[in-house]
């Protein structure tokens, strides 16, 4: 599988959280559909903008409703500054995908909840749905990444 | 944009043929249909008069709301005679106070930001503050120059991203004065923090990483040695949050118990042994999350309610009775009664109709269907499975205060805010408060005059006096001066009128609930 260029800070596994998690552990990598080559895949680039400079930015991209918030197709983080991180992820095969990211704060490598599973850091998704009163589901967040790629903007500052 | 305009535009009225009869009257001038002149026959002056008269009574709430400014006072005002000796303190109150902004506008009196007043009472004087609550989506909606969430019966065209119930949070129903500060509540997200001599804004409250962001009532239920009891409901995921803090406001113990039916729970009592909750028999539509909160509740006739019954010591489900559905927003006091939980709350005749009533008036039209809410007791036995239901006195009862000394054990009085046999149907809210004696079932009430929405009626006890003793503090606006009086009442004998009272230069919006600090 062909992981994504960019800058890559080294990915602290997460800890993996019970059903009421946003971001699942990334920890499990789906491998792409083999034979796809260059001709079928796609460049897919996030701008994030972060809520402040704090932590990291997590970030996962999700290639099916089943695997949504369960097993990334790729993932990755960057130290959030005080400009837009950019996140680029080449040779994707084109298709339906959905991004998950949230700023770890605190560095301790995980998406912290409150005791009834609301996140306590900022998070946000493809799409970026309103009127979260929980965790998306994937025909709320997923998009289409064409042929020839795409630019998706995720904003964690209110 | 002038401010006839601005008047005219938020309220419809551009259409209506009286506006312009009605228009001058807020400019201050007075109103040329209602004075004689020679050409003017007598009965058709009265007829006017009496046409003016209600048209004044169905726009009363609209107008308390048209132009609400940020800020009020300082401001001093003489009581007309001394304040009783022992009564010294301030009287805080919060209620929804900003229902425009730029294009967008709220229609439901529970949408509006939240507004702290707070009342100091000293010697001769009173001294009023008014301030909003500077929440996260005040601030949002501030920059943004329009409201970017909805509120809670009113949706707005394209709104912001909602990540947390905290981002639509009002903080515009009560007040919790604790350990020498004082926290703005709402219901469904944090308390605020708010400064109690200046009113400015500190922050959200959080008491610990567990329960930031949780939801936490706006009627919470204080112990003699200070405990503080409360909770949060969370529409839609089946679980209520318990919570306990000591009187430093300082969290003791926090749960999170599961049960049906408690996606909207506004009130609750304590006893001795339980927190006590009553359901209502409402479905919930969680998936319409384009619409404002209380847009996606529909109430189900074929549905029972459910007394819930939590063990304070284990802050487990002990028991749940099943009893007719019944709708209510505010309970007086519950107490443990040998083999029997006794629970004494405000049941509404009809929630929808009851909602439909405030929206009207918001709009300033005659309410449709009058609806009334009364003093109900339950008796549960969780033994036996069973509940029954009586009421203690047909009037309209609503704002219930108890003294707070027993909150959890018996209690005999409450005080109540309620309406008048001459209050016209058509118009929303109450005219007059009362003393109900819940042992003998007699009332005592006084009726503010013609003109006048009475507010929540706060008990105040003497220190060391016996339960009752004491005052009454109750606010009133008169909608056609468009003026706030707060009033002083001798608790024991409320019908024999104020003992003083202090009128503001201004009126205020019609707020919620309040809580006494005394000096």
């Amino acid at each position: 599988m062909r992981t994504a260029a960019g800058s890559v800070a080294r990915t602290r596994p997460a800890t993996p959280r019970a059903a009421l998690a946003l971001i699942a552990a990334p920890l499990a990598v789906v491998p792409l559909a083999a034979g796809a080559g260059p001709a079928h895949a796609a460049d897919l680039i996030v701008e994030v903008v972060p809520a402040g400079s704090q932590g990291n930015l997590m970030l996962a991209v999700y290639g099916s409703a089943a695997d949504f918030r369960q097993r990334a197709v790729v993932q990755q983080s960057q130290a959030a500054t005080t400009a837009p991180a950019r996140f680029r992820f080449e040779q994707l095969p084109p298709g339906d995908y959905a991004i998950a990211v949230y700023q770890d704060v605190n560095s301790n490598g995980k998406l912290d909840t409150n005791m009834v599973g609301m996140p306590r850091e900022p998070f946000g998704f493809s799409r970026e749905p309103k009127g979260l009163m929980g965790p998306p589901n994937w025909d709320q967040v997923k998009f289409a990444l064409p042929p020839d790629g795409a630019t998706i903007d995720i904003r964690l500052e209110r | 944009m002038d401010r006839r305009r601005y008047l005219m535009s938020i309220a419809g009225l551009a259409t209506m043929p009286w506006a312009d009869a009605l228009l001058p009257r807020l400019a201050g001038a007075a109103s040329p249909a209602c004075a004689g002149t020679d050409a003017t026959p007598a009965g058709a002056v009265a007829g006017q008069c009496a046409d003016r008269a209600d048209r004044l009574a169905s726009t009363a709430w609209q107008r308390n709301f048209a132009a609400v400014p940020d800020a009020y006072g300082p401001t001093r005002v003489a009581f007309d005679k001394p304040l009783p000796d022992g009564l010294a303190g301030v009287l805080y109150r919060n209620g929804p106070a900003r229902f425009h902004r730029g294009p967008t506008h709220y229609g439901h009196w529970f949408d509006g930001d939240g507004m702290i007043q707070s009342f100091s009472l000293a010697g001769r004087d009173l001294v009023h503050q008014g301030r909003m609550v500077r929440t996260a989506k005040f601030e949002r909606e501030e920059r943004a120059g329009r409201f970017l969430y909805p509120g809670f019966a009113t949706s707005v065209p394209s709104p912001a991203r909602i990540d947390a119930p905290d981002d639509l949070n009002s903080a515009n129903i009560s007040v919790l004065p604790i350990d020498g500060g004082l926290l703005a509540l709402w219901e469904g997200g944090s308390p605020y923090r708010i400064d109690p001599a200046s009113l400015a804004t500190l922050g959200r409250q959080t008491w610990s990483e567990e329960t930031d962001g949780m939801p936490f009532s706006a009627h919470p239920k204080r112990e003699l040695d200070g405990t503080v009891w409360s909770f949060g409901y969370m529409a839609g995921s089946g679980k209520l949050a318990l919570y306990r803090l000591d009187r430093h406001n300082r969290l003791t113990r926090a749960a999170v118990i599961e049960a049906r039916d408690v996606d909207m729970v506004h009130d609750f009592a304590i006893t001795r042994r339980y927190l006590v909750f009553v359901t209502m028999p409402f479905d919930y539509q969680r998936e319409r999350n384009d619409q404002a909160f209380y847009q996606r509740f529909r109430w189900n006739r074929e549905r029972a309610s459910q007394v819930l019954l939590v063990d304070k010591s284990t802050l487990t489900l002990a028991h749940r009775i099943e009893l007719p559905g019944l709708a209510v927003f505010h309970f007086a006091n519950a107490w443990d009664d040998g083999a029997q939980v006794r629970v004494q709350l405000m049941q509404l005749d009809d929630f929808g109709a009851a909602n439909d009533a405030i929206m009207s008036a918001m709009r300033g039209e005659p309410i449709a269907r009058p609806t009334h809410t009364r003093a109900v007791e339950l008796r549960v036995e969780p033994r036996g499975g069973r509940a029954t239901s009586a009421t203690l006195h047909p009037m309209a009862a609503e704002f219930p205060s108890i003294d707070p000394r027993r909150v959890g054990v018996a209690h005999r009085h409450v005080f109540a805010a309620t309406r008048s046999e001459g209050m016209p149907d058509a118009v929303f809210g109450f005219d007059a408060i009362a003393r109900l004696d819940t042992r003998r079932g007699t009332r005592e009430r006084y009726v503010f005059g013609a003109s006048i929405l009475a507010e929540e009626p706060l008990y105040v006890p003497r220190p060391g006096g016996t339960e009752g003793v004491g005052w009454v503090l109750a606010t009133a606006y008169d909608f056609a001066a468009e003026r706030t009086t707060l009033h002083v009442f001798d608790a024991q004998a409320v019908d024999a009128g104020p003992l003083c009272r202090a009128a503001l230069p201004y009126g205020l919006p019609l707020g919620l609930h309040g809580a006494f600090v005394p000096a």
